[in-house]
């Protein structure tokens, strides 16, 4: 459990490294930190929190930040997420589901 | 438990090509047979191979000395 712990928190360390990385301008270098976390996720059987879970793009594994490398628009109370290096898209239904009370925190 | 050591201060103690040695920095990434290494001197990125040198490392206020080819490994196998 002590271990599960550890490997937790290093993966939010990491994704939060190649946030602050994509922020700076270097994209594949924040990629290679994204990829590594999950690497951690699989093996280690860990479950990613779901705050940082929607930090990046699930095909490419770009972080997303809005307006550099993410797009998002409402359309009848649909959130609709844009990858903006491959194209990637997520809709969330914002309708009094419990879910999208965590969304709007995150 | 250390899983990798992307973030932590190097200075190279020993390596095969001698202009390397002495050289310190910070790893920006480490892959199975290598680390990326920022300078501090120049702004400059170097790649070097774990197996060819003794490093001593800082991590999270720890320092050691250790011979890098007993690190070579995938970052995930650690677990």
């Amino acid at each position: 459990m002590r271990r599960k712990n550890q490997i937790k928190k290093r993966i939010i360390e990491l994704i939060e490294l190649a946030y602050n990385t994509a922020k700076s301008g270097n994209l594949e270098l924040a990629r290679e930190y994204v990829k590594l976390a999950e690497m951690y996720s699989r093996k280690g059987k860990v479950e990613i929190p779901l705050k940082y879970k929607r930090m990046f793009c699930r095909k490419c594994y770009t972080p997303l930040i809005i307006g550099v490398t993410e797009r998002r628009r409402m359309r009848s109370k649909i959130l609709i997420r844009t990858c903006l290096i491959c194209n990637w898209q997520r809709r969330y239904v914002l309708s009094g589901n419990k879910r999208s009370d965590k969304e709007n925190e995150s | 438990m250390i899983l990798d050591y992307i973030n932590s201060r190097i200075k190279i103690l020993w390596y095969t090509d001698p202009f390397l040695i002495s050289r310190e920095g910070v790893i920006v990434l480490e892959t199975e047979k290598t680390f990326l290494i920022k300078l501090e001197e120049k702004n400059k990125f170097i790649r070097i191979f774990k197996a060819h040198g003794i490093f001593e490392i800082t991590f999270k206020g720890k320092s050691f000395i250790i011979a890098g080819y007993k690190l070579v490994r995938k970052p995930w196998k650690r677990i």
